[in-house]
């Protein structure tokens, strides 16, 4: 599984989210794309990240399986990170 | 009935609002005052009554000299009669169908409290009518409304228990509605991105400096727009029509702000800019901030937070005017109500205070969370739908008292 992460500077949901993210890599050491929202425009609009952010999509062999969208807790990020690795591994 | 039909449904309510309930509010309200020469709390409630007219071209004052005029003793002994007065002594303040013996500074306030009440409700000149020596009705007066608003002004809040909003005083709306202002996520964007330019440069003095700067002007913009609106409101604040349409300003200010909980009570997160703004804002801070002349880009920093927050106003949806509007009604002006503007906005920048100052010291840039932001949309929009509504239905409940 892997997963591109969308952010922005200016996002402070985005900062929040970083530190949550690294906690959770560092339990489950996910392969992580991170992109930004301005800086990688032409990239990240492949992805039609919406108007929220920061955006989290998950992949299985190359196809999205998942979408975190907007700030969530550190429990939530943890449960939905160990339910999609029970699922896809 | 389809969305659309339902928005016109709204609209026509809320410009229903717009209308007064009776076309007394023109009319002048008087105030007879019974004193006598030589009384020390004549003269200070004199002094006061005079400043309170000049300010208000709905008011007029009709003075009797009571200790030297034996007429004027024995109307004032007349009035006490008609009115069930049983207190003896001066001064008497007669408004309408309510009484007021002796002078404090409550006194003062009730006096205000009862000229915004009267510029709405069925005024009543009895003063006239016993002149007249026709028959006078003195029940329901305002001095009962006062006492049972006392009851009914009370709510209770979860966490908070029972809440006096009578007493709920300007300071207090000054933190509360200032911190639920920080938190519009308007300009937290603008500073994050500054503060991460900063970062990147070498040199900590400028950091601090530009930063600083930032900061400082966004609070003397606000400042500035803050209390020339107060100056202006003072002025018009015993219109029926203009405190009606704040009010109604109030109630949009806070549909809007529910409608953006209820959309982001699930996703909370940073909602996208337009990306011209964007840019436009971006390329503005790298310029000033790569500066090679430090005062050109200190001036840079300056004009940038009187742009951004001249529009962060119009994205406040209204809590800057609608506190200007309580300092107001209150008759708060001069060096109280520069501070209470002053203590409004030292909340209001607190958050962003907290993140500079943690990314100053630690070199790296946290953000505050936007459930806070989510938050501040929910209290924000109940409080501006509160203070509407009590603007056109209670206005005296928003008087506070300071005794």
């Amino acid at each position: 599984m892997r997963v591109v992460k969308i952010n922005a500077i200016w996002c402070s949901g985005c900062l929040v989210m970083n530190k949550i993210w690294s906690k959770v890599t560092q339990k489950y050491p996910i392969e992580t794309l991170n992109l930004d929202y301005d800086i990688d425009y032409e990239e990240v609009s492949k992805y039609n990240p919406g108007e929220v952010l920061p955006v989290f999509i998950f992949f299985d062999n190359d196809q999205e399986v998942y979408r975190v969208i907007g700030e969530k807790s550190e429990k939530e990020m943890f449960e939905i990170v160990q339910k999609l690795g029970e699922y896809y591994e | 009935m389809n969305k659309r039909k339902i928005f016109l449904l709204i609209i026509t309510c809320l410009l229903a609002l717009l209308f007064p309930k009776n076309t007394f509010a023109e009319n002048t309200i008087k105030i007879y005052f019974f004193h006598g020469d030589g009384c020390p709390h004549c003269a200070e409630e004199s002094k006061f009554l005079e400043e309170l007219v000049s300010e208000n071209k709905e008011v007029e004052l009709i003075k009797y000299e009571v200790w030297y005029h034996p007429d004027n003793a024995k109307f004032l002994e007349r009035v006490k009669k008609e009115m069930n007065i049983n207190r003896s002594g001066v001064p008497v303040t007669i408004i309408g169908k309510t009484a007021i013996v002796g002078y404090s500074d409550s006194v003062g306030y009730q006096i205000k409290r009862a000229i915004t009440y009267y510029s709405e409700q069925d005024y009543d000149d009895v003063i006239k009518k016993i002149e007249n020596g026709e028959s006078i009705n003195i029940v329901d007066n305002f001095s009962e409304l006062e006492e049972k608003s006392d009851y009914e002004s009370t709510i209770s809040v979860p966490f908070f228990g029972n809440i006096n909003l009578k007493r709920l005083s300007i300071s207090t709306s000054a933190v509360l509605i200032g911190l639920v202002d920080g938190f519009n996520p308007c300009a937290m964007w603008i500073l994050l991105f500054l503060i991460s330019v900063l970062i990147g440069m070498k040199n900590r003095k400028r950091m601090w400096i530009y930063g600083f700067t930032f900061l400082i002007s966004s609070a003397l913009v606000y400042m500035v727009i803050m209390l020339s609106w107060l100056a202006v409101s003072v002025k018009i604040t015993t219109s029926i029509w203009i405190r009606n349409l704040i009010a109604l300003i109030a109630i949009s200010g806070g549909i809007i702000n529910l409608k953006s909980y209820i959309t982001s009570r699930k996703d909370s997160g940073c909602q996208v800019v337009d990306k011209n703004r964007r840019t436009k804002i971006f390329d503005k801070i790298k310029k000033f901030t790569h500066e090679k002349s430090f005062i050109l880009g200190l001036v840079g920093i300056i004009g940038l937070a009187v742009s951004v927050n001249l529009v962060e106003l119009a994205c406040s949806a209204g809590l800057p005017l609608i506190f200007t509007q309580l300092l107001a009604i209150n008759h708060i002006t001069g060096m109280r109500a520069f501070l209470y503007t002053l203590l409004y906005i030292v909340f209001f920048l607190f958050d962003d205070f907290v993140v500079f100052f943690v990314a100053m010291f630690t070199m790296k840039i946290s953000g505050i969370s936007t459930r806070y932001t989510k938050y501040s949309h929910l209290i924000g929009g109940l409080l501006m739908l509160l203070i509407g509504v009590l603007l056109i239905f209670k206005p005296e409940w928003l008087m506070f008292q300071f005794n």
